[in-house]
């Protein structure tokens, strides 16, 4: 599934001042292409991720998915649309303090009442590590071991998109650089599209291509 | 600003109902002496000896200033029609204290009457018109403008008139067993307390009560008594929600300087500056808070004054008191302060990192636990004991609250893992989420059934009591009662009354004899309690008060339709042998005094003793207004003792009540009689008046306690923020978020508010049965919509509680 966004433009009302964030900002997207977006903070990175998924409204232009724009979408169509169409990692990991880590691997699958969620966890689990520590509760585990489930979570239910903020952000340089290492080569493996906002040049190094936010406008490094 | 305004609107609910209660504790004070009509008043229920009377002077002393009077129930004639007085045989030099005011001619040689202005309405009579009083004829001179012994005295059975004493002898309504009341009242140069204290210890008989004014203060009107306890437990309550209230507002509070306090942590500020900083802060919300709290209370109360205006006596004025000073400040900066003492060390001792990140990571050692806890609980148990004045009240609301926590967390964990494990497998993984949210966040989940339930619970035990009260308050109605109710008939009266009846076609409901009496021993031990001069509680003086009185007897051949046995001997089987009588007592009663069938009562009939044994318990129906009796004879041992004649006349479609009473008085004019349909009316229309007040301080509560349900609720929902986000960006929409935190939330809340109406039902009984020994009374409709504002609560805050998902993506962030 391709994205593409066109000449979106977004602002911001503070006190008496707008900010313009993003300036007819655009982006395209193949199917399986994994794009690292640099930029200093306040950017607009985050506004960016926002519209994407839907969380944020654009002032204008288009943003679509395999052709199909976004415009005019109600907040269930673009909930229908992250259900199954999205995997986001966050630099925070974001678990559910009260699931253990397969349950919140699994968590978008039951969602999507699809059959054999926790067998899939269970096995994705593995493949990053974490077999043992499966029944583990978020409180039980390292910050590098729940960045690790965050991402089986973002990756279990196979995403049009897999959306990162800062994935190693939180985390030490080995700690980082081994999730770095796990998640690109599951997203190899796995053929994923994804688009990851970063500050580290190690990870933007490791994706297919590099893209500057500046002025409100993404910019090839 | 925040949080002060949601502190002030905590303390002010509570305050508002001190306010009212302080202020009429206040105006009973002040009115205290004018009630009185003295310092110091001894009163006895039959007249006073010239040598008991003489003995009380001597101890008085030279200095007091002594009034006599008699007071009784008597009908007054006027040419056309008789009607019901409370008649005060007064001396010249009354009252010694407070006010009479009187509209008319004060002239103490005259042959004068001073009436209450209703009387004259009420008999069509005029100022000048003359009236027969028994057998002495009086003119009417005056109108009672003001009668300050009159504040606070609801629902008199009959107008209050006043005449010389000198004209009681000519009335010749003094006979033998008459019914009234013989008072001495004093103004002393010393302290009335001691010389009570004095007078209770030098005089034997139990029957003569002494009273001061601050005796009055303690409640023993009873109507006003009744009121008071109400509008104390509705303080209790409100404390109780106040300080749960106060304790969320105050964690939260915390949990929103943990990013400023991990910086200036950072920054280098030491653990001490950055303690006294928060403790600081926290006090200084607080304090504006709960001075923003007063001034709302105060002005709420003000504005709620013309509601209840017609609940509370003329003389009620609103004042402030120190206790709800100290209340404001004990529960508002001493409650929030202490109950954070540990959260805030915890703080303060985490790393810079975990605050900033919004955790508390730091773990105390149990001591400084232990002894916030143990600080927290005396706070509380003082505040409860400000809100109580009593200290078996103060224990028995802790017990019980104690008890209801236990209760409630013993049931509410078994309800969790009952109810998590039956989701579990059936309910998809929405039922997943949620068991597994109730049963791994056990204690949370625990702690927001408690937190229901206690709120649900107090919210719904102000409408039970209320129910219980207004019971007790209850005026019965006044379809199939007698017409007449009459008294002070005496021995050779009786029949020559029932036939004059009869020749004017009118027929007698009921007759009984009439014996005063007192118990003085049961099963061989002494009943009444011996005067130490001094009670320790108030619950203590009024047992004594209750045993002391005297106990009016009656013997019949067989019951009235009006009762009924319970247990024991049947009426038929009932009688006397050579060695013993047989009694039966009416069952609240007994179980007041803790009788029991077969114990043996000794009584004090006239100076004879008479021993009986308790054969039966029964059931009365005191709403009957038919003679009815505490203990009743069978016929035989009691038919020669000393006696009046009590009768119930029926109605009769031809002749009023009125005129009935008239034609009673005239023949026999010390013979009293009660209009039981114009009486029960009035009784009606002022408990009418009373229970709006009630209402109100109910409707206090329960707006307190949903204020401070939505704190908790909005507590819980902030801290699981993240989650729902979480849920959010995974794809579920905002009506399948708010589905699950109802089902979560709505779920843990309903099943505390259940487990709350069952306790509330538990623990009116309780408070009814040991604290105000009254009959427990439920409120169905006010517990049905407490449970259904607990949902409409829970769905509302649920709703309003907005949440973006944006802010996951953004690195500077507080958890909550």
């Amino acid at each position: 599934m391709s994205l593409t966004l066109k000449n979106v433009n977004k602002s911001f009302q503070q006190g008496d001042t707008r900010l313009r964030i993003l300036q007819n900002c655009s982006l395209h997207l193949e199917t399986g292409e994994v794009v690292a977006v640099l930029g200093e903070s306040g950017s607009g990175k985050s506004t960016l991720l926002s519209l994407i998924a839907g969380f944020e409204t654009a002032d204008d232009g288009e943003i679509s998915w395999d052709g199909r724009s976004t415009r005019g979408w109600s907040p269930d169509q673009w909930a229908e649309f992250r259900k199954g169409g999205l995997g986001f990692v966050f630099q925070d990991y974001y678990l559910i303090p009260y699931l253990n880590a397969v349950e919140n691997a699994a968590l978008p699958l039951k969602i999507l009442k699809a059959d054999g969620a926790t067998e899939r966890a269970t096995s994705l689990l593995g493949q990053l590590g974490l077999g043992e520590r499966a029944t583990h509760l978020p409180n039980q585990l390292s910050g590098g071991e729940c960045q690790r489930v965050g991402i089986a979570r973002a990756l279990i239910h196979r995403p049009a998109l897999i959306l990162a903020d800062e994935p190693t952000g939180s985390l030490d340089a080995k700690t980082g650089d081994q999730v770095s290492e796990l998640l690109f080569r599951l997203l190899r493996e796995m053929k994923q599209t994804a688009l990851i906002v970063t500050h580290s040049q190690e990870v933007a190094a490791r994706c297919d291509r590099i893209l500057t936010l500046r002025e409100g406008r993404l910019w090839p490094a | 600003m925040l949080w002060t305004v949601s502190v002030c609107l905590t303390v002010a609910g509570l305050i508002v109902v001190d306010v009212y209660r302080g202020s009429l504790a206040e105006t009973l004070r002040l009115q205290g002496r004018g009630i009185l009509a003295a310092d110091l008043a001894v009163s006895v229920r039959r007249p006073l000896s010239a040598e008991e009377f003489e003995r009380l002077k001597a101890l008085l002393g030279p200095d007091a200033r002594i009034s006599r009077a008699t007071e009784m129930m008597a009908m007054v004639s006027g040419p056309a029609a008789s009607h019901l007085a409370q008649l005060n045989f007064v001396e010249d030099n009354y009252p010694l204290a407070g006010e009479l005011r009187i509209d008319g001619v004060r002239d103490d040689t005259s042959r004068q009457l001073w009436v209450a202005g209703d009387f004259l309405v009420l008999t069509g009579l005029k100022v000048g018109d003359d009236v027969n009083i028994g057998k002495a004829k009086l003119k009417i001179t005056g109108v009672v403008a003001k009668d300050s012994s009159q504040t606070f005295r609801f629902g008199a059975m009959a107008p209050r008139l006043y005449l010389n004493r000198r004209f009681l002898q000519e009335t010749e309504l003094v006979q033998p067993g008459s019914t009234l009341s013989d008072v001495v009242r004093a103004v002393l140069p010393s302290p009335a307390r001691d010389l009570k204290q004095a007078v209770e210890k030098i005089y034997p008989d139990p029957a003569i009560q002494v009273s001061t004014p601050q005796d009055l203060q303690q409640g023993s009107l009873r109507v006003l008594g009744r009121l008071l306890d109400f509008l104390g437990l509705v303080g209790l309550v409100g404390l109780s929600l106040g300080w749960v209230g106060i304790d969320f507002l105050a964690q939260r509070w915390l949990l929103t300087e943990l990013v400023s306090v991990g910086i200036l942590k950072a920054q280098g500020l030491s653990e001490r500056w950055l303690a006294g900083y928060l403790r600081g802060k926290l006090a200084l919300i607080l304090f504006v808070g709960a001075a923003g709290g007063g001034a709302l209370a105060w002005l709420a109360a003000n504005l709620l004054f013309p509601v209840v205006r017609d609940s509370l006596p003329a003389e009620f004025a609103l004042t402030w008191s120190w206790t709800s000073t100290m209340i404001l400040l004990l529960i508002g900066p001493g409650s929030g302060l202490l109950l954070l003492f540990a959260s805030i060390r915890r703080a303060v001792l985490s790393s810079p990192l975990a605050l900033i990140r919004g955790r508390l990571i730091y773990r105390l050692k149990p001591l400084p636990i232990v002894l916030t806890a143990l600080a927290a609980s005396s706070l509380f148990i003082l505040l409860t004991f400000l809100e109580a004045r009593s200290w078996k009240v103060t224990f028995i609301f802790q017990a019980c609250l104690i008890g209801a926590i236990a209760l409630m967390s013993g049931l509410g964990y078994l309800f969790l893992s009952v109810s998590s494990r039956a989701a579990k497998g059936r309910a998809g993984w929405l039922g997943h989420l949620t068991s597994s949210m109730w049963m791994r966040r056990r204690a949370l989940s625990l702690l927001l059934v408690v937190i229901s339930g206690m709120a649900g619970l107090l919210a719904q035990l102000i409408p039970n009591l209320e129910q219980t009260f207004l019971l007790e308050l209850d005026a019965p109605s006044a379809a199939k009662r007698p017409a007449l109710f009459m008294f002070d008939i005496q021995d050779d009266q009786a029949q020559p009354l029932e036939e004059f009846l009869k020749t004017g076609g009118l027929g007698v409901s009921q007759r009984a004899p009439f014996i005063r009496s007192r118990i003085t021993k049961v099963n061989g031990a002494e009943f009444e309690r011996a005067r130490t001069g001094d009670w320790a509680t108030r619950e203590e003086e009024n047992d004594a008060r209750f045993r002391n009185r005297g106990v009016n007897l009656s013997y019949r051949a067989s019951l009235s339709p009006y009762e009924h046995i319970l247990k024991g001997k049947a009426w038929e089987d009932m009688g006397h042998t050579l060695e013993t009588a047989e009694i039966s007592v009416e069952e609240s009663y007994a179980k007041r005094l803790g009788f029991k069938i077969g114990d043996r009562v000794e009584f004090d009939i006239a100076g004879t003793s008479v021993e009986a044994r308790i054969a039966s318990l029964r059931k009365v129906d005191w709403n009957s207004f038919e003679p009815a009796f505490f203990i009743i004879f069978a016929d035989g041992v009691l038919n020669a003792a000393p006696k009046t004649w009590i009768m119930t006349v029926k109605e009769n479609d031809n002749v009023t009540p009125v005129e009935i009473q008239t034609r009673v008085s005239r023949r026999f004019p010390n013979v009293t009689s009660v209009n039981v349909q114009s009486t029960l009316s009035g009784i009606a229309e002022l408990f009418g008046k009373l229970s709006a007040g009630l209402k109100i301080a109910g409707w206090l509560s329960l707006g307190l306690g949903l204020f401070v349900y939505l704190i908790v609720l909005s507590f819980q929902l902030a801290s699981s923020e993240r989650d729902w986000i979480q849920l959010k960006v995974l794809g579920l929409r905002t009506r399948q978020i708010w589905a699950l935190q109802l089902y979560a939330y709505g779920g843990l809340c309903l099943a505390g508010s259940v487990l709350g109406a069952v306790l509330s039902v538990a623990m009116t009984w309780i408070l009814a049965r040991f604290v105000f020994d009254s009959v427990t009374a439920l409120n169905w409709s006010g517990i049905a919509q407490v449970l259904a504002f607990t949902l409409v609560c829970v769905a509302v805050t649920i709703t309003v509680f907005t949440f973006r998902p944006r802010s996951a993506l953004r690195t500077n962030r507080t958890e909550l």
